[in-house]
């Protein structure tokens, strides 16, 4: 044991007295752990991210189009029922949707997208309520002509005004602004929108049959048995005619989009490593040469009775010393410059244990490879042909 | 002649060097027992050099028996002759071989680290040896602060600090001038009367001649030596 340590501050001292290479060489592994902890933590922090901003536009739904054929061209109110009482269904929420010109305040638009909703319309979204209120189902029920308008719209239409009590026209119907929506809300998007009750959408303005609806589900794990539920009740509505439907499932998407992720990070640490690889070749160098430098010191050793096997540790120590001290130093810079980057970017880089024990336990691997061979010249050393060598 | 601490029986060794086979050494047979001070003298080209890598277990004879206080050089592996180069031989070099970086005193240490001893017990036996050396006031200064003279008796502590059987110095004095190069011999002389066994490897005749027993190496065959000459 005495002799290990001895090693170390043999190997230690060694590597203090050329302070310039030795920098030099732990610059290259710096380089390296640098950008594979600062590439992981960033994608990891985007895939992280995206997840989350998936999962809030809707994880935990099914997203069903319908396009319907000649003998049905979309759903009913009525077949909405079906799929309320479907085992895992928490609710559904269906809207039919048209593009119109809006009056009101003077002023006309066109173009505006205008959405029949149900109550449950909001029950998973995130969008934000600036005045008035949601849509009621009692709307619903009795087919009112009560809308909310988006922000921008309710700006071009009625200026700085509350549009709350007043009216605007469409289509010949007169609908009462009683609320306003963020226009920057997720699920605008779309530029200026009228939520107006679906059952007087469909009626009043004439929008027709149901062609999008959204299945809320109770638990995602099992969202698949779910589908095919939901599925097997598009089949028989539309008279077993597959082609008038489809359903999406938005977790199958997640999980996609979480493999293209991992592909996509695995390709770049893959990038990176191969810089951590030319790191990897500098230590050699430098050990090759260092082995070189020191042929008379590795005889003299052997002679005094050092073993092959001490002249080995002693090399591959310094190796990994070099190494390992560009894997601490990486980490910090690497994590460092993902932070720097991720301030840019608008990504919070995820730091795990795991890529910090990685990074770590590569940088030993690298000076461990790449001191073998150099420690094995030095251990294999003749004697007698190294003390001559002066 | 039972108590010979090392015979050599018809060692021969040869190198080959492409298809032609030099013989370095042939038939060299002579022992040495505990307590002498023997010089091998030759000039150079002589074998000398190859018999002393032999008797320093750095180098294997090609054929014949090397038995070094009761072991037998021949079969062994490169560990065991490690051991063997730790625990029984202490080396002086013609050109000191010390390790620049470091102190006497690390210098002197280096051959314990080998033979496991710990820290404190290398600091405190490798201080009394250059004690004993002469050298108590350069105890912690580098090679490039000491004379050739000091150089070597670090040299000579550093053989000294793993209390080996023979003392093996190679040309101790090739690399000093007449007054340092005495000054050492007095100091091998002083050893060898104090119970250490020296062989040492020289070209110089009054050098050699400093030595209890002098061997002669021509052409690396081993002849006694007959005085006279030059």
């Amino acid at each position: 044991m005495s002799m290990f340590f001895e090693t170390i501050r043999m190997s230690l001292a060694s590597l203090l007295h050329n302070k310039m290479r030795t920098f030099l060489t732990v610059l290259g592994v710096i380089i390296g752990i640098m950008s594979i902890i600062s590439l992981m933590t960033l994608v990891q922090g985007a895939t992280d991210m995206v997840g989350e901003q998936l999962a809030s536009a809707g994880g935990n739904k099914l997203t069903i189009s319908t396009f319907g054929d000649q003998s049905k061209a979309g759903l009913t109110e009525k077949d909405l029922e079906q799929f309320e009482v479907l085992h895992n269904v928490d609710y559904v929420s269906a809207n039919v949707t048209g593009k119109l010109t809006v009056s009101g305040g003077g002023e006309s638009t066109n173009g505006v997208m205008v959405k029949g909703i149900d109550g449950n319309y909001y029950r998973g979204s995130t969008d934000v309520l600036l005045a008035g209120r949601l849509l009621y189902p009692t709307d619903l029920e009795s087919q009112t002509t009560v809308a909310m308008i988006t922000s921008g719209l309710s700006e071009k239409l009625f200026g700085e005004m509350s549009p709350i009590g007043h009216t605007v026209q469409t289509n010949g119907i007169s609908f009462t602004i009683v609320g306003v929506l963020d226009s920057m809300s997720p699920s605008v998007g779309f530029g200026d929108m009228l939520f107006v009750p679906r059952t007087t959408a469909s009626n009043a303005l004439n929008f027709g049959l149901i062609k999008a609806m959204d299945v809320y589900l109770l638990d995602t794990e099992i969202s698949s048995e779910t589908q095919g539920l939901v599925e097997d009740t598009l089949f028989t509505i539309f008279n077993e005619n597959e082609n008038a439907y489809s359903v999406f499932d938005m977790q199958i998407f997640m999980d996609m989009m979480g493999e293209i992720m991992g592909t996509m990070n695995q390709l770049l640490v893959g990038i990176a490593a191969i810089s951590l690889l030319v790191g990897g070749i500098g230590i050699m160098n430098m050990m090759l040469v260092s082995v070189s430098e020191r042929t008379n010191e590795i005889g003299l050793r052997k002679a005094l009775g050092a073993k092959p096997q001490s002249i080995l540790m002693q090399f591959v120590l310094e190796s990994v010393f070099i190494s390992m001290l560009g894997g601490i130093v990486g980490t910090i810079l690497g994590i460092a410059g993902s932070f720097a980057v991720g301030a840019i970017l608008q990504v919070t880089p995820t730091v795990t244990f795991g890529v910090i024990a990685l990074a770590f336990g590569f940088s030993a691997i690298v000076g461990l490879v790449f001191g073998i061979v150099p420690a094995r010249r030095a251990s294999m050393l003749n004697p007698i042909d190294a003390l001559r060598s002066n | 002649m039972s108590e010979s601490l090392l015979t050599m029986t018809n060692v021969n060794k040869q190198y080959i060097m492409g298809d032609v086979v030099f013989q370095a050494l042939t038939d060299i047979n002579f022992s040495v027992e505990k307590g002498e001070f023997v010089s091998i003298l030759g000039p150079s080209g002589s074998g000398k050099s190859t018999l002393m890598n032999i008797l320093g277990c750095l180098d294997i004879a090609s054929s014949g028996d090397y038995e070094l206080t009761g072991s037998n050089i021949k079969a062994m592996t490169e560990n065991q002759l490690a051991d063997i180069r730790n625990k029984k031989i202490g080396f002086v070099f013609q050109n000191f071989q010390l390790l620049k970086k470091q102190t006497a005193l690390d210098n002197v240490m280096l051959p314990l680290i080998y033979s496991g001893v710990s820290l404190a017990k290398r600091r405190e036996r490798a201080r009394t040896m250059l004690i004993e050396v002469g050298l108590e006031d350069k105890i912690m200064s580098r090679p490039n602060q000491l004379s050739g003279g000091q150089q070597q008796r670090v040299s000579i502590a550093r053989a000294l600090v793993t209390n080996p059987d023979i003392i093996l110095a190679d040309e101790p004095t090739g690399a000093l001038d007449q007054k340092t190069g005495a000054q050492i011999m007095d100091l091998f002389q002083q050893l060898n009367k104090e119970g250490k066994t020296v062989i040492m490897i020289t070209h110089d005749k009054k050098i050699a001649l400093k030595a209890s027993r002098v061997m002669h190496i021509v052409d690396g065959r081993m002849q006694k030596y007959v005085e006279g000459v030059e």
